[in-house]
């Protein structure tokens, strides 16, 4: 189960995941995911905290790969990359199996016996 | 897929056995390294932390809760398996199996937690020097991100 892990990178996906850590971030992302893409300042008008803490927190995200960011005129727009997210559920769909694969020898081990 | 479900692992199995078989299974040292594949080093007792082994692959496993026949928590490191490598900084998850008696015998879950328990402000401390702010760390995570691309 493990080997197949580290050939995925866990360690990067472990990256998205702490990207995902945080409560606000979680939130922008969430609304990302279901309203389309915003602009800082709606962004920053929907969780009611600063510009500048918003800003930190999309610049975390872009970072981790989960979000993009387009210039749009005098703004950034900023939108969920799902190809991202996608990388991280696949890294947990590895640990799923190697569980799935540990719990049916489980099964085995203590039913044969 | 919702984002909630990218942070966590459940997983489900009904056992042809009571409860106490199972709970016996899971943490009888010698039961624990049939099933999982693994060498145990040290002793499964709540509080004790041991190194599994499986070939080449070595990692610390930390036994946090037993609750006998019904709850079994261990925290680890996922994937935590490169020898050369020191994964104490790496975040930890945690591995709660529950037993639930049914009509048939056990119905066993498995939960893995925390994937996003250790935040980036914290792995900001653990990486970055003291006179460093935000964009330091930035650019620590690019770095880490393009070099694992």
């Amino acid at each position: 189960m493990s080997k197949q892990l580290l050939e995925l990178g866990l360690a990067e996906a472990a990256l998205l995941f702490a990207a995902l850590g945080d409560e606000t971030r979680l939130a922008v992302l969430r609304q990302l995911s279901a309203a389309g893409p915003a602009s800082i300042s709606v962004l920053a008008g929907n969780f009611q905290v600063s510009r500048q803490a918003v800003t930190k927190h999309l610049q975390l995200l872009a970072v981790a790969g989960v979000i993009d960011g387009t210039r749009a005129g005098r703004q950034h727009v900023w939108a969920l990359n799902p190809a991202r997210l996608a990388e991280a559920q696949r890294c947990l769909d590895v640990i799923a199996r190697g569980w799935d694969d540990a719990l049916g020898r489980l099964k085995a081990h203590i039913e044969d016996s | 897929m919702t984002i909630a479900e990218l942070i966590r692992i459940d997983r489900t199995i009904e056992i042809k056995a009571p409860p106490e078989r199972v709970w016996r299974a899971l943490t009888d040292a010698a039961e624990l390294s049939a099933w999982f594949r693994v060498t145990i080093d040290g002793e499964v007792a709540p509080g004790s932390e041991v190194w599994m082994q499986h070939a080449s692959q070595r990692f610390r496993v930390q036994f946090v809760e037993m609750t006998p026949p019904r709850r079994f928590v261990w925290k680890w490191h996922p994937g935590a398996v490169d020898p050369k490598v020191d994964y104490s900084l790496e975040p930890r998850t945690t591995v709660t199996f529950t037993l639930e008696p049914t009509a048939g015998g056990t119905r066993l879950t498995v939960a893995e937690t925390g994937f996003d328990e250790v935040s980036l402000e914290r792995r900001a401390k653990v990486y970055q020097d003291n006179s460093g702010g935000w964009t330091e760390v930035l650019v620590w995570l690019q770095k880490y991100v393009e070099a694992a691309a």
